[in-house]
């Protein structure tokens, strides 16, 4: 029994010691850097939050105090996992940077750095606090910078149209953690000029997702989408410092637009969220919810001094002009076809080509036009518009248009000009026609209208109906009527049918008891057998009320159901299923005789 | 004093009434002398004024889209008659100088462009819609419906085999014709309104503005459906799905 006790301590001791030497190795390290220490107004000053952990369980890592300094960047704490229960343990270093910076001369001291035991709330590890020492420096009112916009510096090429632009961050509401921003290339254009507008998403780290809830409404404009939204965030990514912070961003949506009203025209905000991944190892979404100011167009009209004749409103140049012919030899009273082609970046729709109608010897119809807008290698898109001229050669020999014009505005040189192009000619064969052979043409009878009516009758037209949907609705009334009168009469039908069952089986027929017995015959064959020799007497005492004969095959019938039945019930040989289908048998044998 | 004033009471009331009204037989005396003179246009004013003041039975429509015809206003002619030919199906005259009147607006067409569209297939539903008029849809279908019940009715009841056969024969006619005519129905309760453009040089806009940008041309005569209406401008859809504003009075709804 001492041999035992003394195991038992020394067991107990041993334990101690190694818990013991377990929590004297767990072991926390909180590290607050700033660099540089001193640091002028205005200037962008990086924090180091690090942690250590060693051996330890999970701790809960509080976020610093910043004071009065400027956070230009996510103020959340460095992530460490949280281990929950006794006797986990384990090692790591993480760090969170920040960049602040200082309203004014002074110093300012950063704190608040600490470890958290989650299930007790202890204070496990606490940083020292940091002083960052602020000079006057070059006299930079950060106060002042802070209250406008926040600016942006790009680190791409500044050529590429599609990267967002430097200076103030016009189109957007700033978000630390990520937001919207929308661009037009110009704030004020001409009617039909090209317009691009894009989307894009700043997020704060590259790793980063978006999406559009609410997409922008263009009215005033016809738009054409640069690429199909997908369900990835952005087509294309750039950084851009945002605050001397740097953020990703990317390019969520590029549409052209081609101005098709005068006036101010106003885009619908876009509405969506970013979502940001943060937290270093310990990867952690953080949401912002984001939408973008409206933004407003002007669309003026080329002014009305110096317009060329035939110049249609809505037509932008500069553009070119390309005719072709499909064939050049063509047999007179045949059509020969010169296409001519128009490219602009602005809008074509509505452009009208001038040509010489009245050609001697030939007749020059034009058929109507067709625009397509298709992208061009700038990353713009190009109206061509296709114009059709149909030639019919009425005698032999050279058919020449001359030059066709199209006048158009130019909002680069902000002139009018006339595109030019020389009109292929046209070599009518064969043999000249007939003036007079149209004027011979038999009248056609297809074409003939009828008479007026004899007496037209000068009332008023009243329709029983003006809609289609009511007159379908009146329409279909007998055949809803029918169909409820049928329901109506066939549960009427059911519940007479089931009255006059229950009635029946109330009533103790043979029929009703032969289908208790079979009801019963799972559960309880002597009460089945009971119940059918039951329904073997009342039909017999039917037979001897109507006083009928039965045929001696009947009663043969009869009298073998009877002794099966009681052979079952009292002595409990043979199959109560067997005697119970001789049963119905006599019944009905019986059944029929009476009928 | 009050006898006076109730007479000058009486006189105003009165006045629109009866002085400055014309009658209808008028008017269509004015427009059937105008059409003898061969002034069509005049014609078809006298008869717009019928129409104007709520005289609108087809034969008026009739004679006011063949006047429109005989003055080469094929696209009002157009819309005139398709009026009568929806009300009535088988009036043979309104649908004669219907054909006739396209066939002339696309001869015209083909003198001006060297291309023409004589005549457009609707879509199979909105065809199925037009080819009986409301009032008689609904006739149709609810005669058909109690005639087939009455068929049924009689199969039921009647015990010879003859007229068992027969009643069972009738309830399945009946009850196909009405199914045509509900589905006659319901292809005009589906359809968008219609209208038909009214004049020569009609652009689609891309915007319910006067000075908006237009774009592809619709034909005179041209058939379109009607999608919505702002202020003077309507949204309309050709057959071809091509979609723009047009100003109201280039149009004429049908419905």
């Amino acid at each position: 029994m001492r041999a035992r006790a003394a195991w038992l301590c020394a067991m107990s001791v041993c334990g101690a010691i190694v818990s013991r030497e377990r929590r004297a190795h767990a072991a926390v390290f909180l590290t607050v850097e700033v660099e540089p220490p001193r640091a002028q107004v205005g200037e962008a000053v990086s924090v180091r939050y690090s942690v250590r952990l060693r051996d330890q369980g999970g701790v809960q890592i509080m976020p610093l105090n910043f004071g009065a300094l400027q956070l230009l960047s996510d103020p959340a704490p460095p992530q460490v996992p949280m281990m929950w229960g006794t006797g986990f343990g384990f090692s790591m270093e993480t760090s969170t940077e920040y960049l602040v910076r200082a309203p004014r001369p002074g110093r300012y001291v950063i704190s608040g750095g600490r470890a958290v035991d989650p299930r007790t709330g202890r204070v496990i590890a606490q940083a020292a606090p940091v002083t960052l020492v602020v000079g006057e420096g070059s006299g930079v009112d950060a106060d002042a910078d802070a209250s406008t916009q926040p600016q942006t510096e790009s680190s791409e090429a500044v050529s590429d149209p599609d990267a967002p632009p430097n200076g103030d961050m016009s189109g957007a509401y700033y978000d630390m953690v990520g937001f919207f921003r929308v661009g037009v290339d110009r704030p004020r254009v001409y009617l039909g000029e090209q317009l691009t507008y894009r989307l894009w998403a700043y997020a704060a780290s590259p790793d980063a997702g978006c999406e559009v809830t609410e997409e922008p409404t263009f009215p005033g404009f016809w738009n054409e989408a640069a690429f199909t939204p997908t369900r990835e965030c952005a087509q294309r990514w750039f950084s851009q410092q945002v605050n001397g912070r740097f953020m990703a961003i990317g390019l969520v949506r590029k549409y052209a637009l081609f101005a098709a009203q005068t006036g101010r025209q106003r885009f619908g905000a876009v509405i969506g969220r970013v979502d940001v991944m943060t937290g270093g190892m310990f990867r952690q979404v953080r949401r912002a919810e984001s939408r973008t100011p409206p933004v407003e167009v002007e669309v003026i009209e080329p002014p009305m001094e110096g317009r060329p004749e035939g110049y249609v409103p809505g037509t932008i140049g500069p553009v070119q002009l390309e005719a072709s012919v499909d064939r050049t030899d063509c047999p007179v009273g045949e059509t020969a076809t010169i296409t001519v082609r128009a490219r602009s970046v602005g809008s074509l729709s509505s452009a009208q080509l001038l040509f010489e109608r009245n050609v001697d010897g030939a007749r020059v119809r034009a058929a109507e036009g067709r625009t397509a807008v298709t992208p061009s290698a700038e990353g713009r898109y190009e109206s061509v518009r296709t114009m059709e001229l149909l030639i019919v050669a009425e005698r032999p020999g050279t058919v020449a248009l001359g030059e066709a014009r199209l006048p158009y505005w130019d909002p680069s040189t902000q002139r009018y000009d006339v595109a030019r192009v020389l009109l292929p000619t046209v070599r009518g064969t064969g043999e000249a026609i007939a003036r007079g052979a149209q004027a011979t043409e038999q009248p056609d009878p297809t074409r003939e209208l009828r008479a007026l009516s004899e007496r037209p009758r000068l009332r008023a037209y009243t329709p029983w109906f003006s809609k289609g949907s009511r007159a379908l609705a009146v329409a279909i009334l007998p055949s809803v009527a029918a169909a409820i009168v049928a329901g109506a009469s066939a549960a009427l039908r059911f519940k007479r049918r089931a009255d006059e069952e229950r009635a029946s089986e109330a009533k103790n027929d043979p029929a009703s008891l032969l289908r208790r017995a079979q009801r019963s015959l799972a559960e309880d064959e002597r009460e089945a057998c009971a119940l059918a020799s039951r329904a073997l007497e009342r039909a017999k005492a039917l037979v001897r009320e109507a006083e009928v004969e039965l045929s001696s095959d009947a009663r043969a019938r009869v009298g073998e159901a009877e002794k099966a039945l009681e052979a079952v019930r009292f002595a409990g040989e043979g199959s109560a299923r067997e005697a119970l289908s001789r049963a119905e048998d006599a019944v009905r044998s019986m059944l029929e005789a009476l009928r | 004093m009050k006898a006076r004033a109730l007479l000058w009471v009486c006189c105003v009331w009165l006045a629109p009434a009866t002085g400055w009204s014309i009658p209808a037989s008028e008017l269509l005396a004015r427009s059937r002398a105008a059409a003898t003179r061969g002034d069509w246009n005049a014609s078809a004013r006298s008869l717009e004024e019928l129409v104007a003041a709520g005289v609108d039975d087809s034969s008026v429509l009739y004679d006011l889209g063949t006047a429109y015809a005989h003055a080469g206003r094929y696209g009002e002619a157009i819309y005139r008659l398709e009026q009568v030919v929806r009300r009535q199906v088988f009036d043979g005259d309104a649908q004669h100088n219907l054909r006739a009147t396209r066939l002339r607006l696309a001869h015209r067409d083909a003198e001006r462009s060297g291309r023409a569209v004589a005549e457009t297939s609707l879509p199979i539903t909105t065809a199925l819609g037009e080819v009986l008029p409301l009032d008689a849809a609904v006739l149709l279908a609810v005669l058909s419906q109690l005639g087939a019940l009455v068929g049924l009715w009689i199969a039921r009841r009647r015990s010879s085999e003859g007229a068992r056969i027969g009643g069972v024969a009738s309830a399945s006619l009946f009850a196909a014709a009405a199914l045509f005519a509900l589905a006659v129905l319901a292809s005009r309760a589906r359809a968008k309104p219609a209208a038909i453009v009214l004049r020569d040089g009609v652009r689609l806009l891309s915007a319910p503005a006067e000075d908006a940008i237009t774009a592809e041309p619709v034909r005179e005569g041209e058939r379109v459906t009607w999608v919505a209406r702002t202020g003077t401008f309507a949204r309309v859809e050709t057959l071809e799905g091509r979609q723009g504003w047009v100003r109201l009075r280039d149009v004429g709804a049908l419905e």
